[in-house]
């Protein structure tokens, strides 16, 4: 199985390589008022207005850095309700991919507090790598606010 | 600029410096060498030029160009004179022509016998024969005779071809039925014809033509 390798600060994550729609370079983003910092805001994507997540913060760490090789993972996202959305995550040295086996990803990592969209750890050498679980980046209650629909798109 | 200079040792000690590095012996060519990909990964690690992240907003902004309106992939081969093609998403690999061997009572005008293709012994099918075509007797060059490695229901299966021109991309609802006068047996494992570069390709019905090789084997 594929997977995209990123960084945020000095560790390192992952995600199936299977659930990216594509990797594109950092846009300028709107900012939304009212959410998380972690949610550093939306990027209008072929009209849509796709929130973006900083994995940076999101760990906890510094934001990220913006550098050639900080890019923005567009993923499906499904959250609560049915319909396909998009979001973005935003993480550093989106430069190379790996091929693991699901069950690599058997460690169980400390959690980060009030949210469970860090997976389990592979070992990497001699540190690791964590999966990001896509379909809980965005608490449940600030979905409404960020997603919007196709046709009230953000210009 | 950078946050750490870049150490250009391939521009002194590897191919286009004096290569005195002790690492050149293993590598053979610094693009083989970690710290040349290092080098290469340090590129990025830099701040974008000057209009980069704007040119990208205006990018991302804008609708995904389609790509005039091609729904399918093919990949496109010749047997003899006759240019056919499988569905791209059942080609494993294209490799170079190498020998068939026979097995004893079982090989026939069909099943040629095996190739060995990265240590893997492949059954290898006459695409000729099966569709009633001769291989490169029309007197043009044969230009690459190719083993292409098709994967069906988990098997692998090589069809010696005459030459491979690629993958050719066609919108589906541009396929046109072959003409029925069609002497030899294309039209019969044929799910229609495209046309590309001028040539008429005969697009191979992967269901008829697998079929068929089963029925050889059983």
């Amino acid at each position: 199985m594929l997977f995209i390798v990123f960084k945020a600060g000095n560790a390192s994550f992952a995600m199936e390589a299977s659930k990216v729609i594509e990797v594109v370079p950092l846009v300028t983003l709107r900012t939304c008022p009212g959410v998380p910092a972690y949610i550093v805001g939306l990027a209008n994507y072929r009209g849509i207005g796709v929130p973006v997540v900083d994995l940076g913060r999101l760990v906890g760490g510094a934001p990220c850095a913006v550098y050639l090789s900080t890019r923005i993972i567009l993923t499906p996202y499904a959250g609560s309700g049915d319909k396909q959305r998009v979001i973005g995550l935003l993480a550093e040295t989106v430069t190379n991919t790996v091929e693991r086996e699901e069950s690599d990803f058997s460690q169980d990592n400390v959690a980060v507090p009030g949210s469970n969209c860090l997976g389990k750890l592979a070992v990497n050498g001699t540190g690791f790598i964590q999966r990001v679980v896509v379909a809980h980046l965005v608490p449940k209650e600030f979905e409404h606010l960020l997603f919007t629909e196709p046709e009230k798109s953000v210009s | 600029m950078n946050a750490t200079p870049i150490q250009d040792c391939w521009n002194r000690i590897g191919v286009q410096g004096d290569k005195s590095c002790p690492e050149l012996h293993r590598h053979i060519h610094c693009r083989n060498c970690p710290t040349f990909e290092q080098g290469a990964h340090a590129l990025l690690n830099r701040t974008p030029p000057t209009g980069y992240i704007e040119e990208w907003t205006q990018f991302l902004a804008r609708a995904k160009e389609t790509e005039a309106g091609f729904t399918d992939t093919a990949m496109v081969f010749r047997i003899g004179p006759e240019w056919l093609a499988f569905s791209a998403r059942l080609c494993v690999e294209i490799v170079s022509m190498r020998p068939i061997r026979r097995v004893p009572h079982r090989s026939d005008r069909m099943f040629m016998g095996l190739a060995s293709v990265r240590g893997e012994l492949l059954l290898c099918f006459s695409l000729a024969n099966l569709l009633g075509l001769e291989s490169s007797a029309n007197g043009t060059a044969q230009v690459l005779p190719r083993l292409l490695v098709a994967r069906k229901d988990r098997f692998n299966l090589a069809f010696p071809v005459d030459e491979v021109m690629g993958l050719q991309r066609f919108n589906r609802d541009t396929v046109q039925a072959i003409p029925a006068t069609v002497a030899h047996a294309v039209p019969q494992f044929s799910r229609g014809m495209l046309t590309a570069d001028r040539r008429k390709i005969g697009l191979l019905d992967d269901e008829l033509v697998f079929h068929a090789l089963a029925k050889v084997l059983a």
